[in-house]
């Protein structure tokens, strides 16, 4: 779909740690980061399962450390190009870990790749369906316009300050350092994965479809819900973790961890 | 294992170890006892004083011959309100599950002093069913068709998963279907009884709601009864989720725990 018209898939950035020599039944994990991030944000995750898996953690097209064109930021692109790492690896027992803007981009993965892709967890990613845009809607959306023009550090400290970024009583190390790290993304690429963002609200008619198990987890601030998550992907299961804000993986890493843990145990069975 | 006798001559079985603030109280549900429990004592005992109680007529505590209101939610409150003031503890966390979530939340806006912040597991929030509807029930209608302990026991089965540990399963509906039937039946008659959306809405303290994987309950529910409250699910449990993933639920009252607002200070 989206992705097999998408243009030619760059080689991205990845970490590849842990268990090489785990049973043929173990999937891979691969860790995708959500907008203005990298696959460093998956660093308590990482950490937590490389004992027991073979843990891979992305950064998708002008993200961390993979190149950045000048365009071509889509959905669609940014799955093609993960499609092609999990093709390149011979991975046929990959879990998907997405968080934010990333589930959208794992969703279309498993879509494009059913048989490499046994099962996905989506982390505050997966909100009640949006209505279709047209380019200019898009444009002047404001997730979108919230990045462009100029002051564009101070927007974007903004924008991954506010909304449900953090909670009251989030950590304020965290609240002070994910607003300056995401500042420095490019502006070309911020605007472009905010118009992901946004079109990540919008289903592919491929994600019903999906026979995988899905976890969608929601960040405390969330006001997604079971029903809302339903309505894009009729099989998922939802789970909602205490007090924090979007960077459930960062501030909420026990609780994720351990729900992650009991929906591999539920793939594996 | 400590005893504690009530003035009007309620005996209660009770645990109390660790130490350290916020004391955290354990409250069972309907038909279960204390030693459902264990991996939160276990977990909480390190830093925290925990204290877990066997309600009035359930686990090791006596079945009193009291009519139905001798079971109702309020008096299993007022035993831990009760049994609080004996050692002088006030401000604690009571973390209730099932139909114990609402004694901890009837402990909790009765006697605001002695609790600091209410964490429901698994409990849902009904209006109490009419008098005339009662006997209609299906909980009751279960009863009437056969031997009380296994109807209980087929109850009790229902609360769990097919992924859910099997041994572990058996081990609670054992001992549910041990429970006095004095107790047993008066206490869910009482409940029922209960309105327990009027009893929550009274709580102003902090609450927290977590619940299991297969819940039809939702944050936006929970908001229209107690709008305060905080909505959490946890990933792959039935109704025991405190015993079936005690690791995801733990972090959870952790994190509320750790969290909660700095008290006011009393004049």
């Amino acid at each position: 779909m989206a992705a097999a018209r998408a243009s030619r898939p760059m080689r991205l950035h990845h970490t590849d740690e842990g268990a090489a020599g785990t049973g043929a039944g173990t999937p891979t994990l691969v860790f995708l980061h959500g907008g203005l991030r990298s696959g460093a944000d998956w660093a308590p995750q990482a950490r937590a399962f490389r004992r027991r898996h073979r843990v891979l953690r992305v950064d998708l097209r002008g993200h961390g450390r993979s190149p950045m064109p000048p365009s071509g930021y889509g959905r669609g692109e940014l799955a093609s190009d993960v499609a092609a790492l999990l093709r390149g690896l011979r991975l046929t027992n990959a879990v998907l870990i997405a968080h934010s803007m990333g589930c959208g981009v794992a969703l279309d993965v498993a879509a494009a790749e059913p048989r490499r892709v046994r099962a996905l967890a989506l982390v505050d990613g997966v909100g009640p369906r949006g209505h279709r845009l047209t380019r200019r809607e898009l444009d002047a959306h404001p997730w979108v316009q919230q990045v462009a023009g100029p002051d564009y550090e101070q927007r974007v400290i903004a924008l991954a300050s506010g909304g449900n970024s953090f909670t009251a009583r989030s950590d304020p190390r965290l609240v002070e350092r994910i607003p300056r790290e995401s500042a420095r993304t490019p502006q070309h690429v911020a605007v472009a994965s905010q118009r992901g963002s946004v079109l990540g609200s919008h289903p592919a008619a491929a994600w019903t479809r999906l026979r995988q198990p899905i976890l969608c987890v929601a960040s405390s601030n969330s006001r997604s819900s079971a029903a809302a998550v339903r309505e894009l992907l009729p099989r998922a299961e939802f789970a909602q973790v205490v007090d924090s804000g979007h960077w459930v993986q960062l501030e909420a890493a026990a609780q994720l961890n351990a729900m992650l843990r009991a929906f591999l145990r539920g793939v594996a069975a | 294992m400590p005893i504690f006798e009530t003035r009007e001559g309620v005996r209660l079985h009770y645990t109390d170890a660790g130490s350290g603030r916020p004391a955290l109280l354990f409250v069972h549900g309907w038909s279960s006892n204390l030693r459902h429990w264990e991996p939160q004592a276990r977990h909480f005992g390190r830093r925290h004083r925990v204290l877990r109680v066997d309600l009035r007529g359930h686990g090791r505590s006596p079945a009193p011959d009291l009519p139905v209101r001798g079971y109702a939610i309020a008096r299993h409150a007022e035993d831990l309100a009760a049994l609080l003031r004996r050692l002088r503890l006030r401000s604690v966390v009571a973390v209730g599950h099932s139909s114990g979530a609402w004694v901890s939340l009837a402990l909790a806006g009765r006697f605001p002093e002695l609790v600091r912040a209410v964490v429901a597991v698994d409990s849902g929030f009904d209006p109490a069913v009419p008098a005339a509807e009662l006997e209609a029930h299906p909980i009751l209608r279960r009863f009437r068709r056969g031997a009380f302990a296994e109807q209980l026991a087929r109850a009790y089965r229902g609360m769990f998963r097919d992924f859910s540990d099997p041994a572990l399963r058996d081990r609670v509906v054992a001992e549910a279907a041990a429970t006095a039937p004095i107790a047993s039946e008066r206490t869910v008659r009482a409940n029922l009884r209960t309105n327990r959306v009027a009893l929550a809405r009274r709580v102003r303290q902090p609450v927290l709601c977590v619940y299991a994987s297969n819940s039809p309950r939702s944050a936006e529910e929970l908001r229209g009864v107690i709008p305060h409250a905080q909505f959490a699910q946890v990933v792959g449990a039935g109704h025991f989720l405190q015993l079936e993933v005690p690791e995801q639920l733990n972090p959870m009252i952790e994190r509320f725990v750790e969290l909660l607002p700095a008290r006011r200070r009393r004049a």
